[in-house]
């Protein structure tokens, strides 16, 4: 009988986690630098949210260089969709 | 259900859906791939020191809501496993403790490496998916040809071969052994909302339950005991012992 309550109580907390996990994500922006940019002295960075960084993610176009992300391409250009990497 | 997936998966001709982490292994690198792989996200994000919120957030929803029915029904390299099971020949068992590699897999090669050499390390898990064997890396090949072969290239397929080879003796080999993804819903079979309904109260032991389950995960013991059959780390929640089942 204990089981199942302890179950019951485990999904609730697990997806409750997981609507405030979703919550943050919706609502979280991330500091993304222009890598060309800095050779002039410019810092210039966009702000993008947890979406396009998941989307940067799948092909590549934020890397990581100590502790900033930087662009890997021109995001003032209006972009297709994006096509295998390799 | 399974092709029907493997057909939608790969159809992105539409709008772009890439943001949403489908907790299925499918190479998110493919032209055609319609979602995020969640496994390439998190070696990306653990190489950026980033939190993937929204990533984690839809894998724990969709792990609470369905525990491992995705890997049973529209993971596309499940069907692969499914269909080389079914060639004729020996088949054996893997041992039981394999089904603990899968953890060290996860936690290595997708969460800790990259986050101490970068998401673009050459010991990710990416760097040796046999999804992305077959989705990226042999498309790669035959479109570019093969004269300029890298070592990393040889592994990757190499890797491949392997794991459909041990897939064709034994089912479903890799999501029992190496899956992240598997290693990843695993624990939420135990809380998640989704049951696999078989009448516990009139078994018979009859055991055709344990025969037919593909992860040779033994259903009936938690039938004996009253539990859902899909109340395990190994159940991928095909509903197969419930089809069996003489007494459904």
């Amino acid at each position: 009988m204990r089981k199942p309550v302890v179950q019951k109580w485990l999904f609730i907390v697990a997806a409750l986690v997981a609507v405030v996990l979703l919550l943050i994500g919706g609502r979280r922006t991330y500091k993304v630098y222009d890598a060309d940019t800095e050779d002039f002295g410019l810092v210039v960075f966009h702000r993008i949210s947890d979406r396009q960084l998941v989307i940067d993610a799948t092909f590549s176009g934020v890397t990581r260089r100590g502790r900033k992300l930087y662009s890997t391409y021109d995001r003032t250009e209006a972009r297709a969709k994006r096509t295998c990497p390799t | 259900m399974q092709f029907f997936s493997l057909l939608v998966l790969h159809s992105s001709w539409g709008p772009e859906f890439k943001w949403f982490c489908n907790p299925v292994l499918s190479c998110h690198s493919c032209a055609l791939s319609w979602f995020a792989c969640p496994i390439g996200v998190l070696v990306h994000y653990s190489g950026y020191h980033v939190f993937p919120f929204l990533a984690v957030g839809i894998l724990l929803l969709l792990g609470v809501l369905f525990g491992r029915l995705l890997c049973g029904w529209v993971c596309p390299f499940g069907l692969l496993q499914d269909l080389l099971y079914k060639i004729p020949g020996s088949k054996f068992s893997l041992p039981h403790w394999t089904g603990r590699i899968k953890y060290l897999v996860l936690l290595l090669l997708v969460i800790i490496v990259p986050f101490a050499c970068g998401e673009q390390t050459a010991y990710s898990f990416c760097r040796i998916c046999p999804a992305a064997a077959l989705q990226v890396t042999i498309p790669g090949l035959v479109s570019t040809g093969a004269g300029q072969v890298q070592a990393s290239t040889v592994v990757k397929l190499s890797i491949l071969a392997a794991v459909l080879l041990l897939t064709a003796l034994s089912s479903r080999a890799f999501c029992k052994t190496m899956c992240p993804i598997g290693a990843m819903l695993a624990p939420l079979n135990f809380i998640s909302l989704w049951r696999v309904r078989t009448p516990t109260g009139n078994c018979t032991s009859c055991k055709l339950c344990d025969d037919a389950c593909p992860t040779e995960n033994s259903p009936s013991l938690r039938i004996s005991r009253g539990q859902a059959p899909n109340r395990s780390p190994g159940c991928v929640v095909c509903h197969d012992c419930q089809s069996v089942c003489p007494k459904t």
